[in-house]
């Protein structure tokens, strides 16, 4: 039997020892296998669960009851503490615990011991609040961009010009007269009317060179002498165009045909100007100011890559006051349109 | 929620969420990002939540935010919290809240939660039942325990009579 029990299979008859249900022979000879090997063996204490009942916490069982207490004891007085503590005892239990504090002080004790158990709220600030808000964003349409930035240059071109345009060279009046005399006079009350030039835009900058050089020449050289002007033929009062060859820029420079659907000829469109005022034209305007004869203007440049840029039709139109019109300029972007009239030239 | 609403509950709540979760878990940094992913969370679904329960739904979103991350960082790496003690606002209050502070971080885990909800937050049980996923009575066993804990926790450092 000793040979029976090894190391491999001692375990069944270890149980079997526990149980009590080895035979004598089988008994004896286990105990003198245990002997021979002392780290076999295990604490009894391990190898049976401790049956003694276990109490369940007083507090447990009476949360667990879903009836009014209808008696404080020792047992249920955490209960009501920790309910008067947290305010939901019913008013019942509440009314009953109360009476019960009056006449137990150490009752009293308990209930400021469970007060104190309540937590103060202390301030704690994040500290990347700022990080968490969400940001507004515009989103504004790259049309609305570009057609904002396109109105806005040419508002701005148009104050330049006007602004250089309010300060022109004053012409005595019975000169201006003279030089209208026998052509009929515009009806002052009609509204004021963009006649667009037919010439090419180089014509108008030559002029512009010729005007420089009118405003350097003495005032004896000035053409518009009154006593001259009576022995002008009819014909001699159509200004005079300037020649095409006194501007080398233009005649270097393409025409940037701009989009204005009331141009009717095959001719090129360009910035539209009085012809009749072509003479009198400021002495002080922008090309004074910016380089003389060779400057170009800009505004079929602008209007015609405006236009390419947002494909809707761009016009701009200005025109100069005089005694008898109004003068005032006219912008139009696809639908949108601006327009100003200026007061008469006094 | 409207964007002007989800930013005035980041400037309402943002500081008290991060109090209930600095508190939990004993570390600033994990709670600044518990912070941050909760209200990012918040804004994705902004649209379809309610202003008037955003503080329940942050910090709803928060508690799971928060025991997601620590169960993350548990497995990952060896978390330990980090000793706040120094910088702590409470540093400065009395002894019974210091010892108070220390009980509560002793607590388990869902006895603290409730426990700071309710004291922090002054929120009611069926509002704590909703943040934490459990039902009324539960919230109550787990307060009522919770406080029975700390009173003894204060009665051993003799605090309290």
């Amino acid at each position: 039997m000793k040979k029976l029990i090894h190391i491999d299979n001692y375990e069944s008859f270890y149980l079997d020892y526990l149980e009590g249900t080895l035979s004598e022979a089988e008994r004896v000879a286990f105990e003198e296998f245990l002997a021979a090997h002392p780290d076999l063996q295990v604490e009894e204490e391990l190898l049976f669960l401790d049956d003694a009942p276990e109490k369940m916490d007083p507090l447990q069982k009476f949360l667990l009851k879903k009836e009014d207490l209808s008696i404080v004891t020792n047992e249920n007085l955490d209960y009501f503490a920790i309910g008067k503590v947290e305010q939901v005892l019913s008013a019942k239990e509440e009314k009953l615990f109360d009476n019960y504090l009056t006449s137990n002080p150490e009752a009293q004790k308990l209930v400021a011991a469970y007060r104190e158990t309540r937590l103060e709220a202390s301030f704690v600030a994040y500290p990347n609040k700022e990080d968490l808000k969400e940001k507004e964003v515009v989103l504004i349409p790259w049309k609305l961009i570009v057609g904002l930035a396109s109105a806005a240059a040419v508002l701005l071109l148009f104050f330049q010009l006007g602004f250089n345009n309010a300060k022109e060279t004053n012409l005595p009046t019975t000169a201006l007269n003279n030089r209208t005399g026998n052509q009929p006079k515009p009806d002052s009350k009609k509204s004021f009317k963009v006649v667009p030039s037919t010439n090419p835009i180089e014509e108008n900058n030559s002029f512009v060179a010729q005007k420089n050089n009118a405003n350097a020449a003495p005032h004896s050289d000035n053409p518009r002498n009154p006593n001259q002007k009576e022995k002008n033929s009819p014909d001699q009062l159509i200004p005079v165009q300037p020649e095409l060859e006194k501007n080398p820029v233009a005649e270097n420079k393409p025409h940037h045909p701009t989009i204005l659907p009331q141009v009717k000829d095959d001719k090129q469109p360009v910035a539209p100007t009085f012809n009749e005022d072509v003479e009198k034209a400021p002495s002080k305007d922008l090309a004074v100011h910016t380089g003389g004869s060779n400057m170009k203007n800009p505004i079929p440049i602008i209007t015609n890559t405006l236009s390419e840029k947002t494909k809707t039709p761009v016009d701009f139109q200005t025109g100069k006051a005089t005694e008898t019109q109004k003068g005032g300029f006219f912008v139009k972007i696809g639908k949108f349109e601006i327009s100003h009239k200026s007061s008469k030239k006094k | 929620m409207t964007r002007k609403e989800y930013n005035e509950a980041v400037e309402l709540y943002a500081d008290n969420l991060y109090r209930f979760v600095v508190k939990h878990t004993q570390n600033r940094m994990l709670s600044e990002d518990v912070v941050q992913e909760t209200f990012a969370k918040v804004w994705e679904k902004h649209e379809s939540i309610d202003a008037a329960k955003a503080k329940s739904y942050l910090f709803t979103t928060a508690y799971h935010q928060m025991v997601d991350t620590l169960k993350k960082e548990k497995r990952t790496t060896s978390f330990e919290s980090e000793d706040i003690k120094q910088d702590d606002p409470l540093s400065h209050l009395f002894d019974v809240q210091k010892t108070l502070q220390e009980a509560v971080n002793k607590l388990p885990e869902i006895q603290k939660t409730v426990i700071l909800l309710r004291d922090y937050e002054g929120y009611n049980y069926n509002e704590i039942a909703e943040i934490t996923n459990l039902n009324e009575s539960q919230v109550k066993v787990y307060i009522f325990r919770a406080r029975q804990t700390l009173k003894n926790y204060l009665k051993s450092t003799e605090l309290v009579a």
